[in-house]
């Protein structure tokens, strides 16, 4: 497990990794519904593969960037017991160096015309 | 089906994933892909889906194996985790490699799923033809048939007798056999009940026994026993199919007891069979039955009583099981040696007739070897298709292969082994194996749909996807990548890496193998009869929508009468169909009536040899018919000389015959026939001479395309128990079934309604017949062409490869461009021109068998072949283009350079 109070030691993240963190949010959810929330947040062009996810939600969890939840009360779905997860606080810290990492990278890319567009 | 088995590999592509992280997760992954297969499916289609599924299968794969590293710590334990690590690793490379040149994996893939779904569902084909019905137990069964000889097999042609006169079956029966025997045969007949109107079905006659003996028990109620009684004193049990029961009495769990009328007389339903059961034959040997009776309820005791003891009768079939401690060959002994007392004491009819015991086969004793034949033949087709499938993606291998040596040298020299690199390669061709098996149970599923579709009905259970039908296919595309992988996977990885690394031209020295080649041409070859068949079928089908057919069409009718199905004796039967033919023709708007035992296009073969009284050998083959007074003069067919069959020629009368123009161009070569005498066996009977009294125009026989030779006896004279009525009317298709259905209800109101047919249905069938196989000879034809031109393309893609450096040279040292690319070519032609050869040949031999030459074709033989052999051409050039190109872009300096 990574040194829990140097979020920069995992840097940079992993792909999956980085975007579980942030289809999470401050919410808690299942698989599924990260799957579902990636594909939400980035308008559909993100999407991650269940092999990929459920390798990641295993590895974050060793890693401490996210936790167990308890199921809301209004999951009512009646299919496969389900685990929530939700984002820890470490995992907070992790996205937003690996944000900060990113940001930097993009300003660079930014200044050489590589995101005209966007920076508008 | 795509869900069920992307999903099977999704499930099990989960297994890499370490046995802790299935126990958390499985469920919810399983639930997360399905999810996600759902979505594609929904938003874009099956073919979304699939697509998901194969990724998401990979994914799985990846993801587990990493997961399983992680866990473990950086790699799993021991030697096997290394191994298993370095074939997961061999894999993702290859699978980004194929992602890299996706048409090379596209053509690849397709090419192996066709291939595959061609071999299984000719597989499926073989089986679902020898398929034995549900329930039958078949161990010691034996039918009991005649061997004929002398002029009884020529008679025959060769095949068995089937059927033994009913004195014979009780002969069998009450001798010491070691066989327990049982009498059955199929007749047509007709079912009714209070609330059921008059249908048509099937109906199997047995004696005592017979379902104890085949092994079959019913699944409600009883089947027929030893109480039920035979031939005499028959009991009212009757016993119902399956289908009969879904169908016609509403799956009505009452059904059993109920009151019906077969063939105008009251009966009980006893039982109901399993479904699948419709008789011990399946339906490739014997008509499928949809009731049971016992024997003494057969439409032909009714009508001739006296057939009983009638030995020259021949009508019931014999199904027997050896006794226990009986081998086949000593119950053989004894019925050879009870024929041959059958045949000193009863010479006249039993003198040729050996009876013997043969082991039961599923399509009947006379189809064995049909059977059997085209069971081969369907194997060697699929070994053949599997085979070119194989020839043709080891050229693509080859091809790629050759192109990226550089790259394998430059792995070599930094220590690769040999095996590695050939791991390496054959890795590519796992995983297109893999994609090709998915599309290999996809295209079967298409196929045995289509077929289904084609020929009508439901998915039988023999063409069902099964999960070992599955995993076969699954197993044979990984087979197959043994024999494509293989090859160009050592040829590569053979010593001499390095002197590749100095050669950046290409080439090498390799050369086209010359299995590839011959390959190559036979492909091309075997297309060229299917082209040149469709051609010709076409043409036959354009000729025939307006040929002289001999007859008018136009304002025919006809009806089946199912007279002996109605239970009528011969007189009554006589009655019914005179008292039919006169209200018909008393009918406002008919002009002539007339009666038959078939009809011009109706797809019935009533063969027989025709000879000379003269001669030992017959001249002709020959369509007969026999036909009441003026039937030609109501089909409107020309007659030639001489008279048509007309009421003198009555049953009392001297046999005579009326034949076809072309039949007495082959008898009579230079007289005109008329008063002269020929002989033959009407329906393999014993020979009979008959007085030719008149010739006609030739006209259409069972199909527009079977030659002409035919002729005509009286039905007074030979009587059948098929009866068509035939009318020329003033009247359209539906008044001329109001008309048949009203004088047959005056007649019998139990009687079935007939089904009437105009002569113009006749004739569009047959066109459609002709076209429908014009179609199926040209998919065949663009199948097989396709395959050549991915044989072709493999072979001359490598074939330039290889001689880069040399056609470099040639144009460093003044060859142009142009002259390269048409040297590459010709190279084409040449590799193809013997298959083209075979091929013609091949089509001359399928044109003359299929007798599509039925009438002089003319130009459209000659323009059929030429046609077919620039088709090849075409496509071969097309699939040499991309090869002969990059042969004439070679730049001259790097193959000097290379020098």
């Amino acid at each position: 497990m990574a040194d829990a109070s140097d979020p920069n030691a995992l840097l940079p993240l992993k792909n999956s990794t980085y975007r579980v963190l942030l289809a999470l949010a401050d919410e808690s959810l299942h698989g599924y519904a990260i799957m579902q929330s990636l594909q939400t947040i980035t308008g559909g062009r993100e999407s991650i593969l269940p092999g990929t996810l459920y390798a990641a939600l295993a590895r974050m969890e060793d890693e401490g960037l996210i936790e167990r939840a308890t199921a809301p009360d209004d999951d009512t779905s009646g299919g496969p017991a389900r685990r929530y997860h939700r984002r820890t606080d470490f995992g907070r810290a992790v996205a937003e160096a690996e944000s900060e990492r990113i940001a930097t990278l993009l300003d660079v890319a930014r200044s050489q015309d590589m995101l005209a567009e966007r920076a508008k | 089906m795509i869900r069920r088995t992307t999903s099977a590999l999704y499930a099990l592509a989960l297994r890499s994933f370490p046995k802790a992280h299935r126990a958390q997760y499985r469920e919810e992954m399983i639930a997360g892909f399905r999810n996600g297969y759902l979505e594609r499916v929904e938003a874009s289609g099956q073919l979304a889906g699939l697509g998901f599924g194969l990724t998401a299968t990979a994914n799985a794969l990846s993801a587990g194996w990493g997961e399983r590293r992680r866990v473990n710590g950086k790699g799993l334990p021991g030697q096997r985790g290394r191994v298993l690590e370095g074939l997961i690793s061999d894999l993702r490379y290859a699978s980004r490699a194929l992602a890299r040149a996706p048409m090379f994996t596209a053509i690849c893939t397709i090419s192996l799923g066709l291939g595959l779904g061609a071999v299984f569902t000719i597989a499926l084909f073989v089986n679902f033809l020898h398929t034995v019905p549900a329930g039958v137990q078949t161990e010691d069964m034996v039918e009991v048939v005649v061997e004929p000889s002398g002029p009884l097999r020529a008679g025959v042609g060769g095949w068995a007798i089937e059927t033994w006169a009913y004195p014979d079956y009780l002969d069998l029966r009450d001798t010491e056999t070691g066989l327990s025997l049982a009498g059955w045969d199929v007749a047509d007949s007709v079912l009714s009940a209070s609330d059921i109107a008059p249908l048509d079905v099937s109906a199997m006659f047995v004696t005592p026994g017979y379902f104890e003996l085949i092994g079959v028990s019913a699944a409600e109620g009883r089947v027929l026993t030893a109480d039920d009684g035979g031939l005499s004193s028959p009991g009212p049990g009757v016993i119902i199919s399956h289908r009969l029961w879904t169908t016609i009495f509403d799956s009505d769990p009452t059904t059993v007891g109920r009151a019906v009328r077969v063939n105008r007389r009251e009966h009980v339903v006893v039982g109901i069979v399993a479904d699948g059961f419709r008789g011990h034959i399946n339906s490739r040997g014997a008509r499928q039955a949809d009731v049971w009776l016992p024997l003494g309820h057969h439409p032909i005791v009714a009508a001739a009583p006296d057939i009983i003891g009638d030995r020259s009768a021949d009508w019931l079939h014999l199904a027997g099981r050896l006794d226990a401690g009986v081998t086949r060959e000593q119950a053989n002994g004894t019925i050879v040696a009870l024929s041959s007392q059958l045949a000193e004491d009863h010479p006249a009819t039993h003198e040729f007739r050996r009876g013997t015991a043969a082991p039961y086969a599923s399509t009947g004793t006379n189809q064995i070897f049909e059977m059997a034949a085209i069971s081969v033949l369907f194997y060697a087709m699929s070994g053949a298709v599997l085979v070119i499938v194989c020839l043709n993606i080891a050229g693509m291998m080859l091809v790629r292969t050759a192109s990226r040596r550089q790259e394998l040298a430059v792995r070599e020299a930094l220590g690769a082994s040999r095996w590695r690199l050939a791991r390496y390669l054959m890795s590519e061709s796992v995983v297109m194996a893999l994609i090709g098996g998915v599309i290999g149970i996809a295209t079967l599923r298409a196929a045995t749909v289509t077929l289904v579709w084609w020929f009508g009905g439901t998915l039988p259970p023999e063409w069902e996807l099964t999960p070992s039908r599955i995993g076969a296919c699954l197993l044979l595309a990984l087979a197959t990548t043994l024999l494509f992988g293989l090859l160009p996977s050592f040829r590569f990885s053979r010593g001499g890496m390095l002197s590749a690394m100095n050669d950046d031209a290409g080439g090498g020295g390799w050369k086209v193998g010359r299995a590839h080649r011959v390959a190559a041409a036979l492909q091309a070859g075997v297309a060229l009869p299917f082209f040149a068949l469709g051609g010709l079928l076409f043409h036959s089908a354009q000729t025939a929508a307006v040929a002289d057919l001999g007859f008018q069409p136009d304002g025919l009718y006809a009806a089946s009468l199912r007279v002996q199905a109605a239970g009528y004796s011969e007189v009554e039967a006589d009655a019914f169909v005179q008292g039919a033919r006169e209200r018909l023709e008393a009918s406002p708007g008919v002009t002539r009536v007339a009666v038959a035992d078939g009809l011009p296009l109706d797809y019935e073969y009533r063969r027989t040899r025709v000879r000379l009284p003269s001669e030992e050998i017959s001249r002709a083959r020959t369509q007969v018919t026999r036909v009441g007074s003026r039937y030609l003069e109501t089909l409107g067919a020309r007659v030639l000389r001489g008279r048509g069959i007309d009421a003198q020629d009555h049953a009392g009368a001297a046999p005579v015959a009326v034949i076809s123009e072309s039949l007495a161009a082959r008898l009579f070569p230079a007289g005109n026939g008329i008063g002269e005498s020929i002989v033959t066996a009407i329906d393999g009977d014993r020979d009979g001479e008959f007085t030719v009294v008149g010739v006609v125009a030739d006209l259409a026989t069972s199909q527009m395309q079977t030659e002409r030779p035919q002729m005509f006896v009286p039905i007074e004279q030979q009587p059948s128990s098929r009866v068509y009525l035939v009318a020329r009317a003033r009247s359209d298709l539906e008044g001329m079934s109001a008309t048949f259905s009203r004088v047959i209800a005056e007649l019998d109101p139990d009687f079935t309604r007939p089904t009437v047919m105009s002569g113009e249905q006749l004739v569009d069938d047959s066109v459609a017949d002709l076209l429908e196989q014009s179609t199926l000879s040209a998919v065949t034809a663009a199948t097989a062409l396709a395959l050549s031109a991915l044989g072709i393309y493999g072979v001359v893609a490598f074939m330039v490869t290889s001689r880069r450096r040399e056609m470099g040279v040639r144009i460093a040292l003044g060859a142009t461009r142009r002259k390269l690319l048409v040297s590459v070519l010709i190279d084409t032609c040449r590799l193809i021109a013997p298959g083209l050869i075979l091929g013609l040949a091949l089509a001359r031999v399928a044109v003359t068998q299929t007798g599509l030459l039925w009438e002089a074709p003319g130009l459209a033989e000659p323009v059929a072949y030429t046609a077919a052999v620039m088709a090849a051409l075409v496509v071969a050039i097309i699939a040499s283009l991309p090869s002969a190109n990059r042969a004439a872009a070679i730049e001259p300096l790097e193959a000097i350079r290379a020098e």
